[in-house]
């Protein structure tokens, strides 16, 4: 368990629905998987804003939502 | 979360700190006395939208957010170096936004690539890419922090302790231990105190009101570094910071030499908090921090 990356999940709505939304913390990135499907890997500007590095285009709104998540999980 | 905030019933909730760990008194005896004691204010990051129109005027882009700060704080808790190892451009561009301020601090919290991600191990590469990185802050730079992950317990000591002994000794360092057993086991927690201790390295003090066992009261130096994350309730947090003040007074008429003040209010933080506790810093320690919001006398 220890040698598995840091993760954590909640819920939250996307396009309509409730996914579960999977954080997965890599080196300087973080992954994004919606109900256990990857979706997106997400990265800190360092102006605390968050950009999207790959995956499926999500809103901005969705991208912050996660991002002030991340922030407060490790903080 | 933020940590240990949400954990606990405040309606039972005893806001006084514990005594003094023996340790702390030792420390503070033996501290040779300081030419002046410095002491250091700040929030978790420089840039809130929610101060747009408060602190900051109205119309600041975020990008101006730290050269706004560094006129109202004289120190912040460097988080964005947790996210990624930035680039020594980047660091100059941020040393570069406070120059104005001499006296304003930096102090970097450890990469997660070092601390969550190898867990400490093999992490020689990242350590110095990190330190060179930060170096570039010169005499910006204030003490860093290392968070341990909530699951380093104290399995991983000879771990911890490997990677203290192998960073530079010129910049000063805190540890942030969290995992319970740290402090539920007496050996366990003398073992971590003393090791810091040896290797004249900080433990960060977390004061949150859903675990109180990481408001340990251990000074391994003569140099204090508080995380005080907030409860909620406005009135409960005045008389914690109040509880600081007294104690903080105290440290310092025994020899503390220096203090870093972290003050974690949530998402869009109030100021009154700021506000209060350096109101009252100055007062009973007799400093001249600015109040975020307010003219230095």
């Amino acid at each position: 368990m220890e040698d598995q990356n840091p993760a954590f999940s909640f819920e939250m709505e996307y396009a309509g629905n409730i996914v579960i939304c999977k954080i997965i913390m890599q080196a300087q990135s973080y992954d994004i998987l919606f109900d256990n499907r990857f979706m997106a890997s997400i990265a800190h500007t360092g102006e605390w804003t968050w950009i999207q590095e790959s995956g499926v285009i999500l809103p901005d709104s969705t991208i912050e939502e996660i991002g002030c998540r991340i922030e407060s999980e490790y903080r | 979360m933020h940590f240990g905030r949400n954990e606990t019933d405040i309606s039972n909730f005893d806001y006084h700190l514990p005594v003094d760990a023996p340790m702390t008194k030792s420390i503070l005896r033996g501290s040779r006395p300081a030419n002046e004691f410095q002491a250091y204010v700040g929030a978790p990051k420089w840039g809130y939208k929610s101060w747009i129109g408060k602190l900051f005027p109205t119309g600041t882009k975020e990008a101006n957010f730290l050269g706004k700060y560094a006129s109202h704080f004289n120190s912040v808790e460097f988080n964005a170096t947790f996210y990624q190892i930035h680039s020594p451009e980047r660091m100059f561009a941020w040393k570069q936004m406070v120059q104005e301020v001499p006296d304003f601090k930096f102090c970097p919290k450890f990469p997660q690539s070092i601390s969550h991600i190898r867990r400490l191990r093999n992490a020689e590469t990242q350590t110095n890419e990190f330190y060179t990185s930060i170096s570039v802050l010169g005499t910006h730079l204030g003490p860093l922090f290392l968070q341990l992950p909530d699951n380093f317990s104290p399995k991983g000591f000879s771990d911890l302790k490997a990677y203290l002994i192998t960073l530079p000794t010129e910049v000063p360092v805190f540890v942030e231990a969290r995992h319970k057993n740290w402090f539920a086991d007496k050996a366990e927690r003398d073992g971590l105190f003393n090791c810091l201790r040896e290797l004249n390295i900080g433990a960060v003090i977390s004061d949150t009101s859903g675990r109180r066992d990481c408001l340990h009261m251990e000074l391994t130096i003569p140099h204090a570094f508080i995380r005080f994350v907030d409860c909620g309730n406005e009135q409960m947090d005045l008389l914690r910071l109040g509880e600081w003040v007294k104690r903080l007074k105290e440290w310092k008429e025994h020899g503390l030499q220096s203090l870093y003040f972290f003050i974690h209010a949530g998402d869009a933080p109030s100021l009154s908090l700021y506000s209060y506790f350096i109101a009252n810093l100055n007062q009973e320690l007799e400093l001249n921090i600015q109040i975020p919001g307010e003219t230095l006398n």
